[in-house]
């Protein structure tokens, strides 16, 4: 109990600290951030009065005071591009990316186990050489270069597939598809490995010589504990997807919070680029903190 | 000798082994055979793999892309070997000291390494290019730093494990100095482990560094980038594929072959040094 | 690459053309396109039009026909969201402090006057409009009881308000209207009084920077205040479809407006409200996926599809290409603050002969475009055809002219003078087409032994590096401009009252300033000629910029779109037209 406290405690040190890093950042990148918002013809005392006006001219720790100050009042503030409220706005890009997100989740567990399975049951026949070969080459495809065969393939070559925007299930296929490609080729390899491992325990042969039916120990006994520590390190794919969400929403022109990230970066729209970043940051810390506490949960002898 | 013999048999430290030669060998000595990378022809624009004067075709300004993408193999390689291996140098000591030396220096090294594995790594590259403009540079810290933290991280679970085991313990009552202690109990037992999952992390760096230049954070026109090569050819894929799909194989062939040859090596390591590892890319 | 005809081949098939459209067998519309097909650019083409004669150059005001509309192919049906493809993001909907106007400003805003499809200058609030014989009084008169989407008035007060309103307090005013007095009102009417009479003075009424909007709303959301909502939260205006949502990086969306009472312009066929429900236009900046979202059918209509694609879209039978000259150009600056490398005009003129422009229009453009040797596109009314005997490619002449300029080549090859090598650094944007350029270009200086380190860097880093002043400019800058009246925008590029932006080059130059101030007095059509021809030929010469190349406009649709037609002297198509026959 004790413990968890104290990792609640640093993992909230570590978003403040987080967040200070990532508002010091994109402040120090230069570019001018009044040229999203004036008109070109603004001159260098209107571009001054808008920086004074928006406090951007005080020193970076007032500023980050203020802003953490709002923060905790609930206020995220308004973009600079559009002045939109940034709660408003988060809502809309937080329930994309999540259906965006929790859909290549689905697609990493369940292609990836079921995959694994078939390749531990039929052991280094074909089936297993050819699931194996896939998940190697899975994990080696850089995921931008698989959006664009994707998109080359099913969407301008045999039209099937919409390839950006957002507006049903077919809009979602390709950039689930790219974004879980990884994971999935990774969980093949962890379910597969660890199902063998399993196969060669002692409790496997116990229950073997007890009589039970291959089927039952497969499924029941070496599915379960092979299950824990994959399903246990859930929140590592987590922080992986949310990474890689930032380019492939980009390419598919998915409207969530990888998207609205990069093009605040480009228009130094500080405000945008600090709260979503910082919920980034939030979802990967709190991914892998799920998964160092489920790991432990999951194997006794690491807990110490 | 026997252990070569292992290894020959070894069929995906072979396989990864070639295709790693041939990329080597494209990356030393293609520059010189394919010409010039800048020099363009605006008349032979978009010309398909296997026209005559340009082995892979050219680009959309006539550059040929054999010479481009055998001088971005290059790039691509020493960004990646480079930085691994100041990360691997750099992760090691740190995850030695930390998990040797544990108490408030231990606490102020975790909480540093958990700061950093909180930041995706395209998000930190973004910051750091933010800050000193895009270019090689930001690429390689956001990449060394990623890398370095991920070794240390592993470096300390490890060191923490084996500092408890009946081995070193008898050479600490010993009187043993910690140094001794740490290079001739613990190091040896640590680095393997080390240096097999560095190169998963060389395979790591060449992804990231191209996903970077795809998105126009890393090397800078006109240094050619197999990531900035995939970016650019993708506005014409329906006219000449090749233009990203060359740059795109060759990095998929890269990444392949450094995991291989990564998987490889484990199989090669004893057998609790292979849990461990396995231990350890999964964490 | 581009006219591939022999000029014996263009003046057949252009009599046969001619002879089609007295005979009535096609539109005035195909005739055009026809005749720009043949590659006979749009000035030569409406001359011919005009030659030609035909019932829609003579509409008044008031009248209703002519067949550009092309609501008259089948009867209209209402209905439907138009599903618009856009390859610029957008930037906010307000005229008087937005950086650019998007295809939504032609939906939501009205301008006073507009252009017809022959160029000629038309009504659009405005019923109609006079200018006196003296060139000095421009008087518009102004509908009575007309109201802006919220319903507050818009009578002749508050346009001349919002008129007075946008000539001071928006740059682009600022800089166009010099020659221009005030507005002022009299009665029904709006009077524009002249310090001199200047033929350029309707030109900037008809860009969207002009747009007429409902001074009290633009008040009320906080005017020139940078925390003004207006343009992103809301917009006032009085054109056929009403403000819905506005999403940078993502879309705008305009719903029709129910009270629009139905267009001044004579070349509207509709004579109500609009016919489509909405209009929607995606922000779509990846150049490969425009064409394929069209032809996937995602889209009804596309502005500004990737060349590369271009040939296909044009085989699609499903598909309609549209392109003409776009008012635009791409240029590099020389900041006149580092003099070592650009202050003498032996050396400038070096620089610009290295480049191979036609090259740069077939491989960039895939030829859809033209070399550009003065600051003008060809299409310009007033283009000057001399200053093309300037800046043509030619190596051997580059070099000889940085000789004489006291440029040795060094060690390396870099050339080099008083101890300085011809090295700098130069700042591009990061966008395909001008990154391409960018890359092109330095390959191009590198033959002649120049060094231009080029920066790709995101759209607000490029703008700070431009709009330095003094050295704070990057030495170079690679920039496109887009602007429907080339000459008010080249001549604040090179005017010495704009240093430093949009004057990126800080060109001081009073032979320049001069010929501004006398196109500014021009007064009569000669004089306009002259004082244009003097700018385009002292431009070409001293070389303020070096001018790269001009790009075509390229609009595409889907065959069931109707009334959806982009012209050259427009920068987007009116929607007022617009249906869906699906």
């Amino acid at each position: 109990m004790r413990s968890l406290l104290k990792t609640v405690v640093l993992t909230l040190l570590l978003l403040l600290a987080s967040s200070f890093a990532v508002f010091a950042g994109i402040r120090l990148s230069g570019g001018d951030v009044t040229a999203a918002r004036l008109p070109a013809s603004a001159t260098a005392a209107d571009r001054q009065l808008f920086r004074h006006q928006m406090g951007l001219d005080q020193p970076i720790f007032k500023q980050y005071s203020t802003y953490m100050g709002d923060l905790f009042r609930g206020d995220l503030g308004n973009s600079l591009t559009n002045n939109a409220k940034i709660s408003a706005l988060a809502v809309d890009k937080i329930k994309n990316s999540l259906i965006l997100g929790a859909t290549s989740m689905l697609l990493v567990f369940g292609i990836g186990i079921p995959l694994g399975m078939i390749a531990s049951l039929k052991r280094n026949s074909w089936v297993d050489t050819g699931i194996t070969s896939a998940s190697v080459a899975g994990m080696a495809v850089p995921n931008f270069w698989l959006a664009l065969i994707a998109i080359y393939l099913f969407s301008t070559r045999l039209g099937w597939l919409p390839s950006a925007g957002q507006g049903g299930i077919k809009y979602l296929v390709l950039p689930a598809f790219v974004l879980s490609a990884e994971g999935i080729a990774l969980t093949v390899r962890m379910t597969r490995s660890a199902m063998l491992d399993n196969l060669n325990q002692d409790f496997v042969r116990t229950l073997r010589a007890a009589g039970l039916s291959e089927r039952r120990i497969y499924f029941k006994h070496v599915l379960r504990n092979s299950m824990l520590p994959i399903i246990s390190l859930a929140g590592l794919r987590v922080g992986q997807i949310v990474g890689y969400a930032l380019v492939v929403e980009t390419i598919f022109g998915w409207p969530g919070v990888g998207q609205i990230l990069v093009n605040a970066v480009l228009r130094r729209d500080y405000p945008v680029v600090q709260f979503f970043a910082l919920l980034l940051v939030l979802v990967v810390t709190l991914g892998n903190l799920a998964a160092s506490i489920g790991y432990t949960l999951a194997n006794p002898k690491l807990r110490k | 000798m026997n252990r070569f013999r292992r290894a020959l048999k070894n069929k995906q430290l072979v396989i990864g082994s070639i295709i790693a030669l041939v990329i080597v060998v494209l990356g030393i000595f293609g520059p010189a055979i394919f010409g010039d990378y800048a020099k363009q022809d605006l008349l032979r624009g978009h010309k398909p793999l296997g026209t005559s004067g340009a082995f892979f075709g050219t680009d959309a300004l006539g550059r040929s892309l054999a010479a481009r993408a055998t001088f971005g193999i290059r790039i691509s390689l020493l960004v990646a070997i480079s930085v691994t291996g100041l990360a691997m140098v750099l992760g090691t000591i740190i995850g030695l000291i930390a998990g040797y030396v544990k108490g408030v220096i231990d606490g102020v090294i975790s909480l540093l390494i958990d700061f950093i594995w909180g930041f995706p790594l395209i998000l930190v590259a973004v910051l750091a290019a933010a800050s000193i403009g895009s270019g090689l540079l930001p690429v390689i810290f956001a990449v060394g730093l990623v890398n370095t933290v991920a070794i240390a991280r592993v470096v300390r679970g490890e060191v923490l494990g084996i500092s408890e085991k009946d081995f070193v313990v008898a050479a600490k009552a010993g009187g043993y100095s910690t140094m001794r202690i740490i290079t001739k109990h613990i190091a040896p037992n640590v680095i393997p482990v080390a240096l097999v999952l560095s190169s998963y992390y060389v395979a790591v760096a060449i992804i990231a560094e191209a996903a970077l230049s795809f998105v126009g954070l890393g090397a800078q026109p006109p240094l050619p980038s197999l990531g900035q090569m995939v970016s650019e050819g993708r506005n014409y894929m329906r006219l000449n594929h090749w233009e990203s799909t060359i740059p795109g194989v060759i990095i998929f062939a890269m990444v392949l072959s450094v995991s291989l040859i990564g998987d490889g090596l484990r199989d090669l390591l004893d057998p609790r040094l292979r849990t461990a590892l396995e231990r350890a890319r999964v964490k | 690459m581009g006219s591939q005809h022999s000029p014996g081949d263009v003046v057949q098939a252009a009599s046969d053309l001619v002879a089609s459209y007295q005979n009535g067998k096609i539109s005035r519309r195909q005739f055009g396109k026809g005749l720009i097909g043949l590659g006979i650019g749009a000035t030569a083409a409406s001359v011919i039009l005009a030659a030609c004669g035909g019932s829609d150059s003579k509409t008044t005001p008031g009248t209703s026909g002519g067949t550009s509309g092309g609501a008259s192919e089948g009867t209209p049906k209402v209905g439907g969201t138009l599903r618009e493809g856009y390859n610029r993001d957008i930037s906010k909907l307000d005229p008087i402090t937005t950086n650019w106007y998007d295809p939504a400003f032609s939906a939501i805003y009205e301008t006073i006057v507009t252009d017809d499809p022959d160029g000629k200058t038309v009504a659009q609030f405005a019923k109609s409009f006079t200018v006196s014989d003296d060139g000095l009084t421009y008087t518009f008169e102004i509908p009575e009881g007309s109201v802006s989407h919220s319903g507050g008035a818009m009578g002749a007060k508050q346009i001349a308000d919002v008129l007075t309103t946008i000539k001071e307090k928006s740059f682009i005013g600022g800089v166009s209207t010099v020659p221009m007095e005030g507005y002022s009102v009299d009665g029904n009417n709006v009077i524009l009084k002249m310090k001199n009479a200047w033929l350029g003075a309707l030109n900037p009424h008809k860009t969207g920077y002009w747009g007429l909007l409902n001074i009290d709303t633009w008040n009320a959301a906080g005017g020139l205040d940078p925390k003004s909502t207006y343009g992103t939260a809301s917009a006032d205006g009085t054109g056929p479809f009403t403000f819905g949502e506005w999403v940078p990086g993502s879309h705008t969306l305009v719903n029709r407006w129910d009270n629009y009472p139905g267009s001044n312009t004579p070349y509207i066929t509709n004579p109500g409200k609009a016919y489509l429900d909405a209009i929607r236009w995606s922000v779509i900046t990846e150049a490969g996926q425009r064409a394929t979202q069209l032809e996937g059918g995602e889209l009804d209509t596309l502005i500004g599809p990737s060349y590369a694609d271009l040939e296909r879209l044009k085989g699609n039978k499903e598909l309609t290409v549209i392109q003409h000259p776009e008012w635009s150009g791409f240029q590099l600056s020389m900041n006149r603050d580092y003099p070592e490398f650009f202050g003498d005009v032996e050396t400038r003129q070096g620089l610009s002969h290295a480049i191979n422009r036609q090259g740069l229009v077939d491989a960039v453009l895939f030829g859809n475009g033209d070399a550009t040797y003065g600051p003008f596109p060809k299409t310009d009314r007033q283009y000057e055809t001399k200053v093309e005997e300037f800046n043509q490619f030619d190596v051997a002449k580059s070099k000889d002219l940085l000789a004489k300029a006291g440029w040795t080549a060094g060690s390396d090859g870099i050339l080099e003078r008083n101890g300085t090598r011809f090295e700098f650094a130069a700042v591009v944007e990061d966008e395909t087409t001008q990154k391409l350029i960018a890359e092109a270009v330095t390959q191009q200086f590198k033959e002649v032994g120049v060094s231009a380190k080029f920066e790709v860097v995101d759209r607000a880093v490029a703008f700070e590096k431009e709009s330095g002043e003094g050295q704070k400019a990057a030495p170079m800058s690679l920039f496109f401009w887009l602007w429907p009246v080339p000459l008010d925008i080249l001549v604040i590029f090179s005017s010495s009252e704009t240093i430093p932006v949009p004057n990126f080059s800080h060109v001081k130059d009073d032979k320049i300033d001069s010929a501004v101030a006398e196109w500014r007095k021009s007064g009569t059509a000669d004089a306009a000629q002259k004082a244009s021809s003097n700018f385009q030929l002292l431009w070409a010469e001293t070389l303020p910029y070096i001018p790269l190349m001009n790009q075509y406009a390229t609009f595409a649709h889907q065959n069931y779109v109707k009334g959806w037609q982009p012209f050259v002297w427009l920068l987007y198509p009116l929607y007022n037209d617009v249906w869906m026959d699906k």
